[in-house]
């Protein structure tokens, strides 16, 4: 198993938070927070939107909780997602080998985002400032160094491997 | 493997073909519903190729797209299939035993291939010519009960899955190819109406079951 | 099985962003779409079910968006389209001008025998019109393709026309299909009617030098 990147999009569908490995196996490369990214991600956000609203219209009858997407697979890579109640999706981008990450991307949302940015009072409450930083017009991006670190930390295990 | 829901999309996004086998998915759903989910399903193929990771395109590593041919998917036991004699392979068509007999190399290599959510897998198979055939199977990965670093036999089993629908979409493409390429009246690119092809895609449903 | 109709026609919409292109088709299509697709994956999908001849068609419009970044993908669209309406606005010169440039990604990108059609949109802002409607009959008259002024106010002859387009498609896909039969029972006339039917289109521009190069 091999992660390639790792993205955060807000409820206002803006990357918040980008991260690539862009060597494999070596868990000090490629970028964070990249200009070059802005495009990727619009794209990635698009991709994960219209198969969600796809996913969501075929819902089983008779069930109640919405169907939510897992994985989106292509025959190079996997999309790995997962949506909080809040609004945010934690998508990782892995080799398609169709292996759950479900619980890592849970661990990034509650163990490393809720504690450094969501209960941070020095951490923005909405990335998105205004009107006209809504629908993907956001530039304001996280830089909390806890965060970035903890996280490095914990994905660095799946890289090198 | 219990498919829900066959969909044929045509190289320009159209769905000309559309099938459910059981209400459960689509009992709210139109047809103008299903006409836009096979075109965003097409749109989203073209787009999904453009998000690869860097990582992939610096180090051009070599994925082996050859999936193996897995005997008899969605066709009629073994034990019927020898009352029906001629077990060799017809030349010009694919009506052998089983259609076909060898690994094949899939020509969906950069494209969206599969989608799994909560309560369903969707597989997508591609030929060389741009048509694409959509599964909609009830059954959810079973890799997502187990974690990152959970066995490797239910890596395999969610694999053989997918196998087993490359296998089970391209048989449903010789049958395609048999009704309803080589129908007269049939018009390109426009809705299938061949009522032999869609027995025959329902026999071969019933018989995954 | 879709019993439910018998033709699925593409309709492609392209124009400049702004152009008021997603206003167009409002009260056309069956039923009234939310316009989230166009501004994540570039195209939105709207919807209308005719009656040609005694066949139920089904009218496909692809609302593509006209933003540079989705410009490689939407190029994949043109695929297989039946039908191209390119529109602009006539209060704005520079997406008249940028018909000129979408007829170009026609030539490069669709079959040569695509039906287009001109639209002049906006047609109600009269005191701001920069575009004469004799120039872009003229220019439409040129590269041989109908044209026709709109407003979203009124927008019943842009119904109309698109129903026109689709007789035409309708009839010219009988026309393909007979030449294709005589075709293929070997008659020198068949062999003709081939000729004119599936020549290759020489007036698009050339791939080297373009804008579109591949680094």
């Amino acid at each position: 198993m091999t992660i390639y990147s790792f993205w955060i999009f807000d409820k206002h569908c803006n990357c918040i938070y980008d991260r690539e490995w862009t060597l494999l196996g070596n868990p000090k490369s490629g970028t964070t927070n990249s200009k070059q990214n802005d495009d990727i991600a619009k794209l990635l956000y698009g991709t994960i939107f219209s198969l969600r609203s796809i996913s969501g219209k075929l819902t089983a009858s008779g069930s109640e909780s919405a169907n939510e997407i897992r994985s989106i697979s292509t025959g190079k890579f996997r999309v790995h997602t997962y949506c909080t109640a809040t609004g945010l999706w934690f998508i990782l981008l892995t080799d398609f080998k169709p292996i759950n990450y479900d619980k890592i991307l849970k661990h990034i949302y509650a163990d490393i985002y809720v504690k450094y940015i969501s209960c941070n009072y020095l951490s923005p409450y909405d990335f998105a400032e205004n009107e006209s930083e809504m629908r993907g017009q956001g530039v304001r991006k996280i830089s909390n160094k806890n965060f970035m670190g903890n996280l490095e930390r914990y994905l660095e295990t799946w890289i090198s491997a | 493997m219990a498919i829900e829901t066959i969909l044929i999309i045509n190289k320009s996004g159209g769905l000309i073909y559309h099938r459910n086998f059981s209400e459960s998915f689509a009992s709210k759903l139109n047809s103008n519903d299903f006409l836009i989910i096979a075109s965003t399903i097409h749109s989203v193929f073209a787009i999904a190729s453009q998000v690869t990771p860097k990582a992939l395109q610096l180090t051009q590593n070599k994925v082996d797209y050859t999936i193996p041919y897995i005997p008899m998917v969605g066709m009629e036991s073994s034990a019927n299939q020898n009352n029906r004699g001629n077990p060799e392979m017809k030349l010009g068509s694919y009506k052998g035993p089983d259609y076909f007999r060898e690994s094949f190399v899939s020509w969906n290599k950069s494209g969206l291939r599969q989608l799994s959510t909560d309560q369903f897998t969707m597989y997508i198979y591609q030929t060389m010519t741009g048509l694409k055939f959509v599964a909609l199977s009830s059954n959810v990965l079973s890799s997502h009960h187990t974690t990152a670093n959970g066995t490797v036999d239910k890596t395999k089993s969610a694999n053989l899955a997918s196998q087993v629908a490359d296998n089970f979409l391209r048989k449903i493409y010789c049958v395609y190819s048999d009704y309803v390429m080589k129908d007269p009246f049939y018009s390109m690119e426009m809705p299938i109406k061949s009522e032999t092809f869609d027995k025959k895609v329902k026999e071969m449903v019933n018989n995954l079951l | 099985m879709n019993s439910e109709y018998d033709y699925l026609f593409k309709l492609l919409l392209i124009g400049n962003s702004g152009v008021g292109k997603s206003c167009l088709l409002l009260r056309f299509s069956d039923d009234t779409y939310s316009n989230d697709y166009i501004s994540t994956i570039g195209v939105d999908f709207k919807i209308k079910t005719v009656e040609l001849d005694g066949k139920t068609v089904k009218l496909q419009i692809w609302d593509t968006a006209g933003q540079e970044r989705f410009r490689t993908i939407t190029s994949s669209y043109y695929r297989g389209s039946h039908g191209i309406i390119i529109v602009y606005d006539i209060t704005d010169q520079d997406s008249f001008s940028g018909v000129k440039m979408w007829l170009q990604e026609i030539d490069r990108y669709a079959t040569s025998t695509v039906l287009k059609l001109l639209v002049g949109n906006k047609c109600d802002l009269t005191d701001k019109r920069v575009v004469e409607f004799d120039v872009a009959k003229e220019f439409a008259e040129a590269n041989s393709m109908p044209f026709l002024e709109t407003s979203a106010l009124d927008s019943t002859n842009v119904e109309e026309a698109f129903l026109t387009m689709a007789r035409q498609i309708k009839e010219s896909m009988a026309k393909q299909k007979l030449a294709d039969d005589s075709a293929g029972a070997g008659g020198a006339n068949g062999a003709a009617n081939k000729n004119d039917k599936g020549s290759v289109n020489l007036n698009g521009q050339s791939l080297t030098g373009s804008s579109s190069g591949c680094c």
